[in-house]
């Protein structure tokens, strides 16, 4: 596990855009099933189950495909956020509270200085 | 040692016509449609797959932490599942594009079969050659023989082409079932970037039931004679419809036969039971939509709604008491239930009485009775 973190915000949405390519290409390939099942005669049945499994697994991807994206998404929104916030910080002008202020009291004519 | 018994031959046929099937399903040109689809996708889950482990290696340069290292972790999974699918996908396309080169095979070697037999005079149709008296084996014969030996050749070459099939497909199920089983699942998505089509939704619905129709119909080669058993279509199909008409019935007379009876623990202790259990029997949705339907008759012929509701609930009450009472009374008293008939007539008299009797003393309620703060 690495310590502390480094990130490059805009190139989190450039990763984001190629796998959401990806992801559309496998989505139309998808749904440009053939209206009906293939006739292969006695095998036809399993011929169709097998087809039908590799479609549920290519769904699968695809959601996890999905929820991968948007918590990248999320990741981005959260580092900008947190950025936002940090220099929002960082420009806020210095003023420390009055309690860690030293407790001087009225300088005294028997001071230090005049003793 | 015994030798084993000798394998026994196949049974001669005595006489009459001899008729060989001819008709090969599949259909090699809509199976390679299907490999072109496949392929399509195997294509698409390979780039998925270099995109994804192209992503792992771009986010090391510019994103490094806990969570970096969750993503990365994230995205080697999903890699390795694409990866799995389009290893899957090839196996499957190639597997199928076989399968439809051996059936256009064997539809070819079947063709040359009949055409030889259509020579020599036999009676040849789209799906079977008759062979002309007196034959008593075709296999026998000089051309007959022939023929015969060509669909046998062909039947194994399609039987084989099947076992093959099913085989590979066997082999890529148990690896299809180990990724729907892998952590990798995705467990919802709410909002989806990659819409399913309707068309693949139905594909997914209905396939299999068409598939299974399409397998039923299908002749299975039985042995290397050409002699062949059919999974009758129309025996299926014609059981099939008369068993799902009974099926159809019973479901129906289970929803009207449902009610009080269904929903109602009588308490424990025989005399308890023989008191409860008639009395909750007349209590079912059947006799409550007769009670319904003469309500509606009534209001439809012009009795006015409230009497009619009055009256219809009030005959229904009265006939299910009666039926309850005589039912029960006659299982106590005489130790054995009274004929149904008589249950029934006994019910339609107590209950026509109480209908009658509501007809005769209804007082109409007066217009201002219900009224509130004097109408409008």
């Amino acid at each position: 596990m690495t310590e502390g973190f480094r990130v490059d915000v805009q190139e989190l949405h450039v990763l984001a855009t190629r796998l959401h390519g990806s992801g559309d290409l496998l989505n139309d390939r998808r749904n440009g099933v053939p209206s009906e099942p293939a006739d292969a005669g006695a095998s036809s049945d399993v011929l169709a189950g097998a087809l039908i499994s590799l479609l549920n697994e290519v769904g699968t991807q695809l959601g996890e495909l999905d929820q991968l994206i948007t918590n990248l998404g999320h990741a981005r929104d959260w580092y900008a956020e947190a950025d936002r916030n940090a220099r929002a910080d960082v420009l806020r002008p210095f003023r420390l509270p009055d309690a860690m202020l030293p407790a001087y009291g009225p300088l005294s004519q028997e001071g230090p200085a005049s003793r | 040692m015994k030798p084993p018994a000798p394998i026994p031959a196949l049974p001669v046929p005595a006489g009459g016509a001899h008729t060989i099937a001819v008709r090969v399903d599949g259909d090699p040109v809509a199976l390679q449609a299907t490999t072109a689809w496949l392929t399509g996708i195997a294509g698409a889950a390979g780039a998925l797959a270099d995109d994804m482990a192209t992503t792992v290696t771009a986010s090391q340069h510019i994103w490094t932490g806990p969570a970096a290292d969750t993503f990365r972790d994230r995205v080697r999974r999903g890699r390795d599942h694409a990866d799995g699918l389009r290893h899957a996908l090839s196996a499957i396309v190639s597997a199928v594009d076989t399968f439809a080169e051996e059936i256009r095979a064997v539809k070819l070697q079947m063709a040359a079969a009949k055409e030889l037999a259509r020579s020599v005079g036999c009676r040849v149709t789209a799906d079977s050659i008759q062979f002309p008296l007196p034959l008593l084996n075709p296999a026998q014969g000089g051309t007959s023989g022939e023929v015969t030996a060509m669909v046998g050749l062909a039947r194994r070459r399609e039987s084989a082409a099947h076992t093959a099939l099913r085989a590979a497909l066997a082999r890529h199920k148990s690896f299809l079932e180990s990724l729907t089983s892998s952590p990798t699942r995705a467990v919802s998505v709410s909002r989806s970037l990659f819409m399913e089509a309707s068309k693949a939704k139905a594909y997914t619905e209905t396939a299999l039931t068409h598939a299974k129709a399409l397998s039923s119909a299908a002749f299975i080669a039985e042995n290397a004679d050409g002699g062949l058993r059919q999974a009758a279509q129309a025996e299926l199909f014609g059981g099939a419809s008369a068993g799902m008409f009974d099926q159809a019935v019973r479901g129906s007379r289970s929803a009207l036969g449902y009610g009080a009876p269904n929903w109602v623990t009588p308490p424990a202790g025989d005399f308890a039971k023989k008191l409860v259990g008639p009395a909750l029997k007349p209590l079912t949705v059947s006799s409550g939509m007769l009670a319904g339907a003469g309500v509606g008759l009534d209001i439809m012929s012009g009795t006015p709604a409230d009497k009619a509701v009055v009256k219809g609930g009030a005959s229904f009450a009265a006939g299910a008491a009666t039926s309850a009472a005589l039912e029960a009374g006659g299982l106590i008293l005489l130790g054995a239930s009274p004929p149904g008939l008589v249950l029934i007539a006994a019910s339609v008299i107590v209950s026509a009485g109480v209908g009658y009797s509501i007809d005769q003393a209804w007082r109409p309620t007066p217009p201002d009775a219900n009224a509130h703060g004097g109408g409008w």
